[in-house]
């Protein structure tokens, strides 16, 4: 799921739907018309008509639908309100389980903390540090938040 | 395939109808100089003109335009990051492209013959006592060959030009991106490629024997309708050939070198 926004303004909400699972034999209708009802999208709305919060629960409901082992979110809480972050990451949450993995790029530490299970920082193409969410924090007696800022301040 | 050009024809759901309709509004322009005559004879020709030459450009420049923008803007992740590859991706806008081309030819032929039944309605018969002349100087079958083979080679060879286009805009979305001149370096390819279609064309009607079967044709005209089938298939043969390989290249590059 990349940053930016990418469906086309002429195409609706359903468009946007009908066109993944014409391409993608894991995506699933069924599960994209819940998502995007629980994500107050209107099917029949134009990509063009919704607000930047509304495409990025847009652009999660497409990646969520498909039955994928790994998900790769880039930001997905950017440019996102408050109240949108909330039903974007219960989604994140729900849709995660045994059999698949879910590999989030963020920069909002303070959101995203609550539901890493593994956290890795990049700095200039290396791998600073890796590990699971827990013993990263048992490890350096801090948060994930606090450890980020030692790390990327310096 | 058939979903990749759902989806292009999903993408021109208001182009198509607003082209069909402005070539419409031309031909009726056309008309009307021509139920007028004399002077506004001009008119007719001019817009005629502007109908042939803007309905078959247009095709081109929308499918150019369309692949500009998913190589450009972000809307292109949508169809590259489908599960398709390059060359279904890039064969699908060229089948589309050379629909576009046989529904504009269609049009343009239809509006031809819409002129030429007002033409002899208003003008004492001008359309068909030219047709007529110029029958019984060559022979209907003749005639009739030539027209066809006109169309059909017009319309290849824009699809072929198309191809080219599309391959110039990849070769510089692949290859020469971070040049700032790109687009004169697209651009000369085109022009590069577009002349050189046609000289192969010519050297191959030749290789064949067209300047004997020319002068042949001179002394002798009972094989004209058989030397007509016979370039038309070494020129169609040219064109197709042609547009198969700037398609299959341009699918390679689409596929394996192209950064959104």
């Amino acid at each position: 799921m990349p940053t930016e926004p990418y469906f086309p303004g002429f195409m609706s909400v359903k468009q946007v739907g009908a066109f993944h699972a014409d391409f993608f034999a894991d995506f699933s209708t069924d599960a994209f018309k819940r998502l995007a009802e629980r994500m107050e999208l209107s099917m029949d709305m134009k990509v063009s008509q919704l607000s930047s919060g509304m495409e990025a629960k847009l652009k999660l409901a497409v990646a969520a639908s498909r039955d994928a082992k790994l998900l790769m979110l880039d930001e997905p809480l950017n440019g996102v309100d408050l109240l949108a972050r909330d039903v974007i990451l219960s989604a994140i949450i729900e849709r995660a389980d045994e059999n698949n993995t879910i590999l989030i790029s963020s920069h909002l530490i303070d959101v995203m903390e609550r539901v890493l299970d593994e956290v890795i920082f990049l700095k200039r193409g290396r791998v600073v540090l890796q590990g699971e969410a827990e013993a990263v924090r048992a490890r350096h007696g801090k948060s994930i938040v606090d450890l980020y800022r030692e790390v990327y301040a310096s | 395939m058939m979903k990749l050009l759902k989806y292009e024809l999903q993408r021109r759901r208001t182009l198509l109808p607003g082209a069909a309709i402005g070539m419409l509004f031309i031909e009726g322009a056309a008309l009307y100089g021509i139920y007028r005559g004399g002077n506004w004879n001009t008119l007719a020709i001019a817009m005629t003109m502007l109908l042939a030459v803007g309905g078959l450009l247009l095709p081109m420049l929308d499918a150019v335009t369309k692949l500009y923008a998913d190589y450009k803007q972000k809307q292109g992740y949508l169809l590259f990051l489908t599960p398709q590859g390059g060359y279904r991706i890039l064969l699908a806008k060229t089948v589309f492209g050379a629909l576009e081309i046989a529904a504009s030819m269609l049009l343009i032929c239809g509006c031809l013959a819409l002129s030429a039944a007002l033409l002899d309605r208003f003008q004492y018969g001008a359309a068909t006592a030219l047709l007529s002349s110029v029958g019984a100087q060559m022979g209907d079958a003749l005639t009739t060959g030539m027209l066809f083979t006109f169309v059909g080679l017009a319309a290849l060879q824009m699809i072929a030009q198309m191809c080219v286009a599309l391959l110039a805009v990849t070769v510089s979305r692949a290859m020469v991106q971070s040049n700032r001149y790109n687009w004169l370096i697209s651009l000369a390819m085109y022009f590069a490629l577009a002349v050189g279609i046609n000289m192969v064309n010519g050297v191959l009607l030749v290789a064949f024997g067209f300047v004997g079967d020319v002068m042949r044709l001179i002394r002798d005209e009972s094989h004209a309708l058989r030397m007509l089938g016979k370039y038309f298939a070494i020129s169609a043969g040219t064109y197709a050939v042609w547009a198969a390989a700037c398609t299959a290249v341009s699918g390679r590059l689409a596929g394996r070198s192209i950064d959104l």
